[in-house]
């Protein structure tokens, strides 16, 4: 069977035929698992390059554009391959995968706290407004000052709002995710929807303060 | 503003709601300035978060990764079966749970060799301890005085310094029994008869048998008079300290335990009484007793306490520690009382012969000696031959003191053997089950380890061979049972919600029955009555 490359939350199929689609994927991914258990090499292979972009784009959303990104990356495969051998199939591949990564985002992001005058240090010249050559320039600003902002939540509730406001799951999903009851899980949702865009309007004024003015010399 | 608030905010902004809903919302939100900026804030973050995919890699960036991936995958799952099983006890010991699993074997050394009662120097075993086993030897009734076990251990010159008291004589239906002392002495010559007073020093002790079958334990630094002592009168004055009784049960006997201006009258009881400075305090472990102070009586229950002052009476909870440290002492003595086969009518009768005088048959003695000896023979922490209970020691007149390589302390030998080390520290034939009670750490171990063995209800994990979901729903039932109700229906809620929101299985339905009638039984307490007769319907 054909895997489908986005084969969870990537981009979200119409409502009607989700489920088909999530059912077969499931059991396609059940099937590529078992044989991992076994030993499988190239069952192992082909899981990987199904799942290679989702779950880098996870651990991107989840960490930002960083330096260690891919061993952080090598890091959550290694995790994976050990803990694969535990899955028993009770939940879908894909929450199993997510929690691998928030686990292994966890521990990356608790080694690197930063205060949000370094965050803006670091990101990419503000560009000038308007333009069409300057769009993508624009969008990777914004894209940054996101991170940036996201980099001002405590590690637990930023997993828990990258995967509610991110990636869409629900809250259930999330709380096997990352492996915390239901209200707790809601609990540090809603503090980080009223965090984030506080933080997001403090990175944003520190970056407009950056700003060339025109015609300065 | 409300967390439903917040939640339908963002919904809105991230377009998941539509028709009536979102209709509501807005509605809401145009009347609301709070809401109305909090809905700008999200709708401009999810502005901001509309494209935060990764930027896309060509083939030869993912190159480096894909293979340093796939080449660890390869040697891990290409492993032999010694390497994989090396692996996965490699993955069983990580920090974490060698950490975990350290501290547990700290905590369990330390539950099993903890002492909450450190042996007190009186009962180590030392050459000034002095024993006396009961004597099981059995006398002729006709025998002469000279042949029916007139043992006497006589204290001597020495009486003032002596350490140990040894009783047992033709009036023994009216003399008390010394079965064990450390560092105690009595003002009486050489018996303990009516009116004999006993005192323990500091790091002292002394364990009586009294005539009709009860046993006492007269505690460090105390002080008591034998006022009456009779099969058919027992009273003890306890003039300082404490003095811990196990009384048989007698009908036809009156025992009263008088402690400053409290009387207490017993029937067949476990009970201590302290004199105080300015009272006394009477602990009952088991059973009952009456006690008269103030002109007024109080009954005084298992597990309760009674504080005597000159003034007042203060009955309350017997506190756990004090029963915890009590327990050892209660069953001490309860190896050591008897059972009094007849009890004579009159005062004036003459006085019949007990175990300690009259010749039981073999079968008693047997028994008396298996459940005398050890206690006796071990509460010191020597051994008593054997040879104690022989028909050869009925020879035994005597019984004389020998001084103990302490020019202050001497040692009794048992009843017809001679005081030599080497017999004392022979080993006992005591049963193995039977409680150590020349041993205290060991009995507080025992009791440790049964403590850690039981359930700990309030433990965040189960007990080995309990599921954690059978486990919390034993936690309500216990919860319950204590009546704790309305944690019990918060646990059942998150129980049952547990399983409808996270779950992949429902859950056990014997299970899921106990947690509902285990709410309905709390509702009822609760007085919810009505939301308990619907869960019981649901749940027949």
């Amino acid at each position: 069977m054909q895997l489908a490359a986005t084969w969870v939350m990537g981009t979200t199929p119409p409502a009607s035929s989700r489920d088909a689609v999530q059912a077969d994927e499931r059991d396609a991914l059940s099937s590529l698992v078992a044989r991992v258990r076994d030993g499988d090499t190239a069952a192992f292979e082909r899981l990987y390059r199904v799942t290679r972009d989702d779950v880098y784009a996870v651990l991107f959303k989840l960490l930002g554009p960083s330096p260690d990104l891919d061993d952080v990356f090598q890091e959550a495969w290694i995790q994976l391959l050990s803990a694969i051998r535990r899955f028993r199939e009770e939940s879908r591949f894909s929450t199993f995968a997510w929690r691998v990564c928030a686990n292994v985002a966890l521990k990356h992001l608790r080694t690197r706290r930063r205060r949000p005058e370094d965050l803006v240090a670091e990101l990419p010249e503000p560009a000038a407004p308007g333009g069409t050559p300057h769009d993508s320039a624009q969008a990777k600003e914004a894209q940054a000052l996101v991170h940036a902002a996201l980099e001002l939540l405590s590690p637990k509730k930023r997993v828990v709002f990258v995967y509610a406001e991110l990636m869409e799951m629900r809250l259930d999903e999330i709380a096997e995710a990352v492996d915390a009851p239901l209200n707790t899980v809601r609990s540090r949702l809603l503090n980080a929807r009223a965090e984030f865009p506080q933080a997001l309007a403090e990175v944003q004024r520190l970056h407009r303060s950056r700003r060339p003015v025109h015609g300065a010399p | 503003m409300a967390p439903h608030e917040s939640e339908r905010i963002w919904d809105l902004a991230r377009g998941r709601l539509a028709g009536a809903g979102a209709e509501t919302v807005r509605a809401h939100v145009a009347a609301c300035p709070e809401c109305a900026e909090a809905f700008a804030a999200a709708q401009s973050a999810v502005e901001a978060m509309r494209d935060l995919a990764p930027p896309p890699r060509a083939p030869n960036e993912w190159k480096a990764v894909d293979d340093a991936v796939l080449q660890h995958a390869r040697a891990r799952l290409e492993a032999g079966p010694l390497q994989r099983l090396g692996e996965r006890l490699s993955d069983l010991f990580t920090p974490r749970w060698t950490i975990a699993a350290a501290v547990a074997a700290a905590v369990l050394v330390g539950l099993v060799l903890w002492r909450p009662e450190p042996p007190a120097p009186r009962m180590t075993p030392s050459p000034s301890v002095a024993l006396r086993p009961p004597p099981n030897v059995p006398l002729a009734p006709d025998a002469p005085e000279s042949a029916q076990g007139d043992s006497v251990a006589h204290a001597g010159p020495e009486d003032a310094q002596g350490d140990a008291l040894a009783h047992a004589g033709p009036e023994d239906a009216r003399v008390a029994q010394v079965i064990a002392a450390v560092h105690a002495s009595s003002d009486a010559d050489d018996s303990l008869s009516q009116g004999a007073r006993v005192q323990t020093h500091k790091n002292g002790e002394a364990v009586l048998r009294l005539p009709e079958g009860s046993a006492v334990d007269l505690r460090a630094d105390s002080s008591a008079t034998l006022a009456a002592l009779s099969p058919q009168e027992i009273r003890l004055q306890v003039d300082r300290g404490e003095l811990v009784v196990a009384a048989t049960h007698r009908d036809a006997r009156t025992f009263e335990v008088v402690a400053g201006d409290a009387t207490v009258r017993v029937v067949g009881t476990r009970f201590a009484v302290s004199r105080t400075l300015n009272g006394a305090i009477v602990r009952v472990t088991e059973g009952k007793v009456r006690v008269t102070a103030h002109v007024e009586e109080t009954f005084v229950s298992g597990g309760e306490e009674l504080t005597v002052t000159p003034t007042t009476t203060r009955k309350r909870t017997l506190g756990e520690d004090i029963q915890r440290s009590l327990a050892p002492v209660i069953a001490k003595l309860e190896g050591i009382i008897q059972p009094m086969p007849k009890v004579p009518d009159a005062p004036d009768a003459p006085a019949p012969r007990t175990e300690i005088g009259s010749k039981p048959s073999q079968s008693t003695s047997a028994q008396a000696q298996a459940r005398a000896a050890p206690d006796a023979g071990t509460i010191a922490g020597t051994s008593l031959p054997s040879a104690t209970s022989s028909n050869d020691s009925a020879t035994a007149e005597k019984a004389t003191a020998h001084p103990g390589s302490d020019a202050d302390e001497w040692a009794l030998p048992p009843l017809g053997t001679t005081a030599d080390a080497g017999t004392r520290n022979a080993p006992t034939t005591a049963n193995p089950t039977t409680r150590d009670a020349g041993q205290p750490w060991i009995n507080g171990a025992v009791d440790n380890m049964k403590k850690w063995l039981a359930v700990d209800w309030n433990a965040p994990f189960p007990p080995v061979g309990m599921t954690m979901v059978e486990y919390r729903v034993r936690q309500m039932e216990h919860l319950a049972d204590a009546g704790r109700c309305k944690p019990v229906l918060k646990r059942a809620d998150a129980w049952v919600a547990e399983f409808v929101t996270k779950a992949a299985t429902p859950p056990d339905p014997e299970l899921h029955r106990t947690v509902e009638l285990t709410r309905a039984r709390c509702l009822e307490k609760l007085g919810r009555v009505d939301e308990a007769k619907k869960v019981r319907a649901r749940w027949p």
